[in-house]
């Protein structure tokens, strides 16, 4: 069972694409040594790329990993268009994810 | 991104380049639909392609291009010359466009706007067609029921290395019908094991729609080969009930709930009975007819398979790597002469039989590295075709370009520079040669006229010829004009050839008047001159009446050739081998016996010779027996006498630099195994010099 504490939250910019993934994996690797929950705030996203969405998920499967809680909150309606024309609505919607803004 | 951009810049010049040579072929053919989808499939992914890199102006206006081509490609609308023309104009402007720094400027929006209401006029339909960057053009009217596809999407890991914007893809799907989407993500590692610029993903998508299996296979155009792709007709328009969508929303719910998988309900759905099947029970169609249908299938299946194969088995590689490469291999090359050079000095048979080895590597090396330079001519041809079109409707008159030889491969560094002698050329047989459709029927000729592209091997050259069946030189009136300028003395009797290379000479031209066409660009002394520069030769042959070709004779490269190695008292000269016939020596007997005439028999001809050690103004004692190097060149089989033949060379060229760029009789030099230099000889001027000087002596 994922462990209750409180979250580190990540909050991503106005764009998660491809030319920045690679700042925010390195972020995302300095989060997971926290080795607590992790919430990605995507109230400011707008646009994101199937290389945003997929590291995401990389994300999450760390975080299942070690047992972690994961959630997407605040995800925009465009971005949840998104991730569902990917398919990937069941597993990054799907659990505690918050639609709301 | 910047890299990104510029691939696609390469790969759309690349295909704007192929769209020409398809269109012109399409206008011969208007019927081949195989060239009609080639067509459409280029306009698709141009626009697919910019559409990654926001450049907006350049999708909307593929769009409305594509547009019409699909509307071709339906049979709505027939291949005409106003279409060709158009869709040609459409190339330029769209290559225009692409080689704009930004994406488009006020000049290009009101070209766009000028071609796209002549393109809405031809196709009929003339309201301002919506815009959306990739949205699919649907024909939901033509197709009357829908089908069920699986497509199973699985793109290559470095997929995002060439920009590929999997979203905007997944987008155009959808705007094909229902669609729903699966993604298998068990191959995303965590982020330990995770390389962010790498793509994991394998998507498996159910697509009901009225859409063609063409129209889905579109969408993938310019993803296909970069990933691996699967898409299949789960169920035939034709065998699906109007009740579809219901069956349809059935099976969604079935698997929304969990009771089955997306594998599971594709094997029930696969169960159902082929159409050819159904068809044959209703009597509409044979056996034998399913048969053949399906036979057709499988084989075009294959050729995509092994187009796909090929397309796999290339790589882009910039052009000055390879320069760089054809560099580094030529300095090998000296190496390993020096390394030659000194073994031969050493009675150590290790060291020889290492110096061998590095020889016989270097020699493949050399091979495979010049190999990797060699383009075939054709896509140069191709080029003129578009040339040959325009001068006609420009000039009035009826015209082909016949192509032959166009697999002849040649250096790239030879044939890019190729290109504006030719066009030169071509345009002077069409404004002067050709003439009008009016003449020639009065003269029992075809209206249309013909040029010919002809290139084929010869030796160590390739011989470009280009022919035309028009008017023809006139020679006698060539003749008159050299001699009025003082090229041609009033006694000095001059062959055909040399009469018509009179037209090679700065400012010589017997034209009655000068067209736009002819005026413009090098003249035919620039085109002699570059045609020397890349150490090449032109022949004249032309009939009054029945037209003219002008024949050029290149070297297959400019970089290493094999040379025969000679000495003239100190110093030592490369003759190049191709152009070598026989070594002979020549004693003090055969000196006396021709002194005056300077001739030498040959194969029971007399070769007319030149002693170079004269001309280089070596005024040292005669050795008692020099060498006689037989030479096939332009100006027929001459003589050149050396003092000593050393041997054959593989001889990287070097120019010799802008100082010495009006240096007559010498190509350039190379660097021996000993580290001194070679000069390489000019054999056509130097032969030249010697038939004045027999001409003279006779």
């Amino acid at each position: 069972m994922a462990r209750r504490t409180k979250p580190v939250v990540v909050n991503l910019d106005d764009e998660f694409q491809i030319h920045m993934v690679n700042d925010r994996f390195q972020e995302f690797l300095h989060v997971m040594e926290e080795e607590r929950p992790v919430e990605v705030d995507m109230s400011r996203v707008n646009s994101v790329d199937f290389a945003g969405l997929q590291l995401l998920y990389s994300l999450k499967r760390s975080c299942e990993e070690k047992d972690l809680d994961f959630r997407l909150s605040h995800v925009t309606p465009p971005v949840e268009q998104k991730i569902a024309l990917c398919g990937l609505d069941r597993e990054l919607l799907k659990d505690g994810a918050d639609g709301s803004v | 991104m910047d890299q990104f951009k510029q691939v696609f810049v390469e790969e759309a010049e690349e295909l704007l380049g192929t769209l020409e040579d398809n269109l012109l072929v399409l206008e011969d053919s208007p019927d081949d639909r195989d060239l009609i989808d080639a067509v459409f499939r280029v306009m698709h992914t141009i626009k697919g392609s910019a559409a990654m890199f926001d450049f907006k102006g350049i999708v909307d206006f593929t769009h409305v291009v594509e547009s019409v081509l699909d509307r071709v490609r339906n049979g709505e609308l027939t291949v005409s010359h106003e279409l060709i023309d158009l869709t040609l104009k459409s190339r330029d402007h769209i290559q225009s466009m692409i080689g704009s720094p930004s994406d488009v400027t006020p000049e290009h929006e009101a070209t766009s706007a000028v071609l796209i209401g002549a393109l809405e006029k031809l196709a009929g339909t003339e309201k301002k067609a919506p815009l959306p960057s990739v949205k699919k053009v649907q024909n939901d009217e033509d197709v009357e029921c829908y089908s069920l596809y699986r497509i199973l999407f699985i793109p290559d890991r470095e997929i995002f290395f060439s920009g590929t914007n999997l979203i905007a893809l997944l987008e155009e799907l959808q705007d094909l019908g229902e669609y729903s989407c699966y993604a298998y993500t068990s191959s995303i590692p965590s982020l330990a094991e995770y390389n962010p610029e790498m793509s994991y993903i394998r998507w498996e998508i159910y697509l009901t729609t009225k859409a063609s299996l063409n129209a889905v296979k579109d969408v993938f155009i310019f993803v296909e080969s970069s990933c691996e792709l699967e898409i299949s007709s789960l169920v035939e328009a034709s065998e699906l009930p109007d009740c579809l969508g219901e069956e349809k929303r059935l099976g969604e719910i079935l698997i929304g709930r969990g009771l089955i998988t997306p594998e599971e309900l594709s094997d029930v759905l696969s169960t159902q009975k082929p159409v050819g099947q159904i068809m044959m029970e209703n009597g509409l169609v044979s056996s034998t007819d399913v048969e053949s249908a399906l036979h057709q299938q499988q084989t075009e299946r294959k050729l995509r398979e092994k187009q796909g194969g090929e397309r796999e088995n290339t790589i882009r590689v910039k052009s000055e790597k390879l320069d760089s490469l054809v560099d580094s291999v030529g300095e090998l090359v000296t190496a390993q002469a020096r390394l030659s050079q000194i073994s031969s000095q050493y009675d150590d048979p290790s060291l020889n039989a290492l110096a061998e080895l590095i020889e016989r590597l270097s020699t493949e090396l050399r091979d495979n590295a010049m190999g990797l330079r060699m383009v075939p001519i054709g896509t140069t041809f191709s080029r003129f075709k578009r040339l040959v079109r325009d001068l006609s409707n420009s000039l009035g008159k009826e015209m082909t370009l016949v192509t032959r030889g166009g697999e002849t491969e040649l250096d790239k560094s030879v044939i890019d520079k190729l290109n504006d002698p030719l066009v030169h050329l071509i345009r002077n047989s069409i404004d002067h040669g050709i003439e009008a459709p009016e003449i020639r029927a009065e003269a029992g000729k075809k209206r249309e006229g013909t040029v010919s592209l002809v290139a084929d091997y010869s030796g160590a050259n390739v011989i470009i010829q280009i022919k035309d069946d028009g008017a023809g030189l006139d020679r006698e009136r060539i003749l008159a004009k050299g001699r009025e300028k003082g090229l041609v003395g009033p006694d000095e009797n001059l062959n055909e050839n040399e009469i018509f290379k009179l037209i090679l000479q700065p400012g010589f031209s017997t034209a009655q008047k000068i067209t736009d066409v002819s005026g413009r660009g090098v003249g035919m002394d620039v085109v002699s001159k570059e045609i020397e520069s890349l150490g090449g030769s032109i022949f004249i042959t032309s009939t009054v009446g029945k037209g003219t070709t002008i024949s050029l004779s290149l070297p297959l490269t400019l970089a290493i050739i094999e040379g025969l190695l000679v000495r003239i008292g100190d110093e030592k000269f490369v003759i190049p081998l191709a152009s070598v016939q026989a070594c002979l020596e020549l004693g003090q007997e055969d000196r006396e016996a021709h002194r005056e005439k300077r001739l030498f028999p040959f194969r029971g001809g007399m070769v007319p010779y030149i002693r170079l050690r004269e001309l280089f103004l070596d005024r040292r004692e005669l050795p008692d027996r020099e060498h006689l190097v037989v030479t096939q060149t332009e100006n027929g089989i001459f003589g050149i006498v050396v003092d000593e033949v050393i041997g054959d060379y593989q001889t990287v060229i070097k120019n010799l630099g802008r100082l010495y760029k009006n240096l007559q009789l010498i190509t350039g030099a190379t660097i021996l195994g000993d580290g001194t230099m070679a000069l390489i000889l000019d054999l056509n001027k130097i032969t030249a010099l010697a038939k004045v000087e027999s001409t003279a002596s006779l």
